[in-house]
């Protein structure tokens, strides 16, 4: 019965940062209908930013997180601009570019650390909670809470917020949106720039969790795609939801199957989603239907 | 219209009639013989010999990939995985039952085709890009797989196969016999497309490529012609593998995998070349090859990654500039210069 | 009505999501009719379409054409069955030359290069653009896009063509030469259903003329019949105008 407890908690907080390294990347989906391949690298960029910020300037990786993030959101309006706007009637030139982030991001990160593996050791990644008498592992327990918190304050501000409500408006029809006056361009480049913040904010609370390596992205953006497909597109709660649940799944199967074939559960729930359910547990928008929609 | 103009326009004449498929194979074996070209100044260098032995066969697999991946718009990142099948079944064939390559990539070929189609079945139901991811995906499942299933692969260590040189082996001693080979099976791959983008199949993918309702609304099963293309292309993927298999003689789970040398490379080749023209891929690869290969050797050993980040940006700026690739670009070019000296 | 309904479509419903798009249709084609269908935006009309061909399914009723229930039936095997269309946006299959998009539609009944070429020139001569048969798709201009959304459809030898407003933007010469084409070919017996806002061009062609507003059918008739009809008038114009005619008599 321990174990079983044990496993499902490993599984919910694995499922919380899940969730919080997919919420950014479900938003960019459901918004600007672009595939973001680099999305992992994002993470990965900023976790590597707080372990510099932290080692090397001292910071609190909390802090540090706040920092982080705000960089990420100004390098998220860059690449928004510079790359993905022009790109905007170009599918499978997105799929190029993004793929192209993500290499070039990859291996810069690789050049420039030399391949020398980091860890943020210390105060932080010691502490262990007791939770109803089960061991967990503080920095853990922290992503977790802000994986909820962070849907839960993007939840309200799409509900109750004058930019939210256009966001929403343009992940249900852009051409709608377009022709009520919203300024659809802005929105694209608003939430890119958002979900690349969010990213931060993932890598920076992660950062004591994992020990950093320049392929550490590739890690995550397979499983966010798992997880946006299965919560659906454009949905924050199903993004959250989503994540738990590949969280948990792959701890328990970790467990009672085999560890090694992460991957291939993984391709096994995107799939069995797209047959069962294709709009996700939450979603407005299939993921078949991407690409089927007018890009303008 | 011009010889060159008549080849780019895919040989039809204005006006009188549709241009025998013998006359268009014979120009596009014609502009393969050019292709030969770099073999033949290099003929006494092995080491540039190997270069465009691989520059050849990156060239054939290009040219399968862009059927389903130019022509069908389906944006495929797991056509390593037919590649890797391809090559470990000629490998197991060969050691295990003493089949000869030549043969035994009949059926890698064929088990290749069968395992595309199978994963393509569900995943064709995605568009654009949530097919490539999940083509991605497979590609990272079926790199666990083949870890984990080493009775069959040999696991992370992988499969050797001892040098046993000999023509029915496929093992060659002298490198130019295999830039022979490789050039063979590129040949055989770019006429197929030159059969293929005249066939019912070869429009029907540029139909559905373009516009999926417009496609149905004129008779076109959409999900049969994608599995049609896919068999197809995984299939002379999968040749393609045990060619290399023989070639390298070393395989294993991350040289068969890794995206940006097999997956992706196929696609960047054929995008650099031109996506969905006919001699793009082989452009592409004679280019792209050699280039990574001195990247590799000169920056790769100043900077870790250092030529990777070269591909990363060389795949950004292409998608962003270099949308039809240069052999597209070279055919619009021609073709504004012909209209503009035309009366 | 002369001759048995080639088309028949019963008390078709859709929905989307608590919006009802089409309203318990019916009305039927005849063999070798021309049929337009008017409507404010927003009517239905399009949904209609795409539930003829198949490109979105019926939420209730049924559609039979020759004889057959097509409702279960995929686009691409309606086509098969002889039903062609246009789509209101002209697509051309840009990264192929006119001929070739053509062809594309003429592979239906053949799977030789040689064949559809052939049948695909016929077509391009019928429409007017043999001239235009090797241009890359992507240069036609809009009038010429129409007639290759037309060609491609004849390609599939159909039995029956619907028309998704294929005058919009055309000026009147470009009009009046698909007006011929739409008369030329309904002389060989090809069957039409045809969306148009251009009121003239509904005059001119039609036989009958259906009403859609709101999802619903509010009136089926002659042009003439129908283009007189209160209801219409105030479908199209709105109740004010309508209310202000009242004031004025």
């Amino acid at each position: 019965m321990e174990t079983f407890l044990n496993i499902l908690i490993s599984g919910i907080l694995l499922g919380g940062i899940y969730s919080l390294v997919s919420i950014g990347l479900n938003l960019i989906f459901g918004v600007v209908r672009i595939v973001n391949f680099a999305q992992g690298e994002f993470v990965m960029l900023a976790m590597y930013a707080t372990y510099f910020c932290t080692m090397h300037l001292g910071i609190n990786p909390y802090l540090a997180a706040l920092l982080v993030a705000s960089l990420m959101f100004v390098f998220g309006l860059a690449v928004q601009r510079a790359v993905l706007q022009p790109l905007q009637t170009e599918p499978m030139m997105q799929i190029f570019a993004t793929f192209g982030l993500l290499i070039l991001l990859e291996n810069s990160m690789l050049a420039v650390t030399r391949g020398e593996a980091f860890s943020l050791s210390g105060a932080y990644s010691s502490v262990v909670i007791n939770l109803f008498g089960l061991k967990a592992s503080g920095v853990r327990v922290v992503v977790f809470i802000a994986a909820t918190a962070i849907a839960a304050a993007l939840m309200l501000f799409l509900q109750r917020t004058m930019p939210g409500k256009a966001i929403r408006a343009v992940i249900q029809d852009r051409q709608a949106a377009r022709l009520m006056g919203i300024n659809v361009e802005r929105a694209y480049l608003l939430t890119f720039a958002l979900g690349t913040a969010l990213a931060g904010i993932a890598g920076a609370l992660l950062a004591p969790i994992y020990t950093l390596s320049p392929y550490i992205g590739g890690n995550f953006i397979l499983a966010a795609f798992a997880v946006v497909v299965l919560g659906g597109l454009g949905s924050v709660p199903g993004a959250y939801i989503g994540g738990l649940i590949v969280g948990l799944i792959e701890s328990f199967s970790g467990y009672y199957v085999d560890p090694a074939l992460k991957q291939a559960i993984w391709f096994v729930i995107f799939v069995a989603v797209l047959i069962i359910k294709p709009s996700g547990l939450m979603g407005q928008v299939g993921a078949e239907e991407v690409g089927l929609r007018e890009q303008s | 219209m011009t010889a060159i103009t008549q080849t780019l326009t895919n040989g039809q004449r204005a006006g009188s009639g549709p241009k025998p498929l013998a006359e268009m194979l014979l120009q596009y074996a014609g502009w393969l013989l050019l292709s030969l070209l770099p073999l033949v100044l290099v003929w006494n260098k092995p080491y540039w010999v190997n270069i465009v032995a691989y520059s050849y066969l990156f060239a054939g697999l290009a040219a399968a990939w862009n059927i389903i991946g130019g022509f069908g718009g389906q944006f495929s990142l797991g056509h390593g995985v037919f590649f890797a099948i391809g090559a470990y079944a000629v490998a197991r064939l060969y050691l295990d039952l003493g089949l000869t390559p030549w043969l035994a990539i009949y059926p890698a070929a064929g088990l290749a085709s069968m395992v595309a189609v199978l994963i393509s079945w569900p995943t064709f139901r995605l568009r654009g890009p949530f097919f490539a991811i999940a083509t991605m995906a497979i590609n990272e499942a079926c790199f666990a797989v083949a870890n984990y299933a080493d009775r069959l692969t040999g696991g992370p260590r992988g499969i050797l196969i001892p040098f046993r040189a000999s023509v029915a082996n496929m093992i060659f001693i002298e490198r130019w016999k295999y830039a022979v080979l490789t050039f063979g099976f590129m040949s055989l791959v770019v006429l197929l497309t030159v059969v293929l983008r005249r066939s019912r199949l070869g429009h029907y993918l540029l139909a559905l490529r373009e516009d999926e309702d417009t496609a149905r609304a004129a008779g076109i099963d959409v999900l049969k012609v994608k599995l049609i293309g896919m068999a197809i292309s995984a299939a002379l993927t999968g040749a393609g593998g045990g060619i290399f298999a023989m070639y390298v003689r070393v395989i294993d789970p991350p040289t068969l995998f890794a995206l940006p040398d097999i997956g992706v490379k196929f696609a960047l080749i054929s995008l650099i070349g031109g996506i969905g023209t006919i001699m793009g891929p082989v452009v592409g690869a004679l280019l792209i090859v050699p280039v990574e290969n001195f990247l590799r050797g000169t920056l790769g050993g100043m900077v870790p990654g250092g030529h990777l980040i070269v591909l990363g940006i060389v795949l950004l700026c292409a998608a962003l500039f270099l949308k039809r690739g240069l052999v597209g670009a070279f055919t619009a070019v021609l073709r504004r210069y012909w209209h503009g000296k035309a009366p | 009505m002369t001759g048995e309904p080639f088309l028949s479509v019963e008390s078709a419903v859709r929905r989307f999501e608590g919006l009802i798009a089409v309203d318990t249709v019916s009305f039927a084609v005849a063999r070798g009719e021309i049929v337009s269908m008017i409507g404010p935006n927003g009517a239905g009309k399009t949904t209609m379409f795409n539930l003829i061909t198949g490109q979105l399914s019926l939420s209730d009723g049924i559609i039979i054409f020759r004889g057959e229930q097509i409702g279960a039936l995929p686009p691409h095997v309606r086509a098969k069955r002889g039903i062609g269309r246009t789509f209101q946006i002209a697509k051309p299959l840009i990264a192929l030359t006119t001929r070739e998009n053509v062809m594309v539609g003429a592979f239906l009944h053949t799977s030789s290069y040689a064949v559809a070429y052939e049948m695909a020139s016929e077509v391009l001569a019928e429409v007017g653009l043999e001239t235009r048969a090797e241009v890359p798709a992507g240069e036609l201009t809009l009038s010429e896009r129409r007639r290759l959304e037309i060609a491609r459809a004849l390609a599939l030898a159909p039995k029956m063509i619907l028309l998704d407003e294929v005058m919009a933007g055309l000026n009147a010469t470009e009009v009046t030469k698909v007006i011929e084409l739409i008369q030329r070919l309904n002389g060989r017996g090809l069957t039409f259903l045809v969306i148009e806002h251009n009121l003239k061009v509904v005059r001119a062609v039609s036989r009958r003329v259906i009403v859609l507003d709101h999802g619903a059918k509010i009136a089926e008739g002659t042009a003439t019949d129908v283009l007189s009809d209160p209801m219409v008038i105030k479908a199209y114009l709105g109740k004010r105008a309508d209310e202000r005619a009242a004031c004025r008599r």
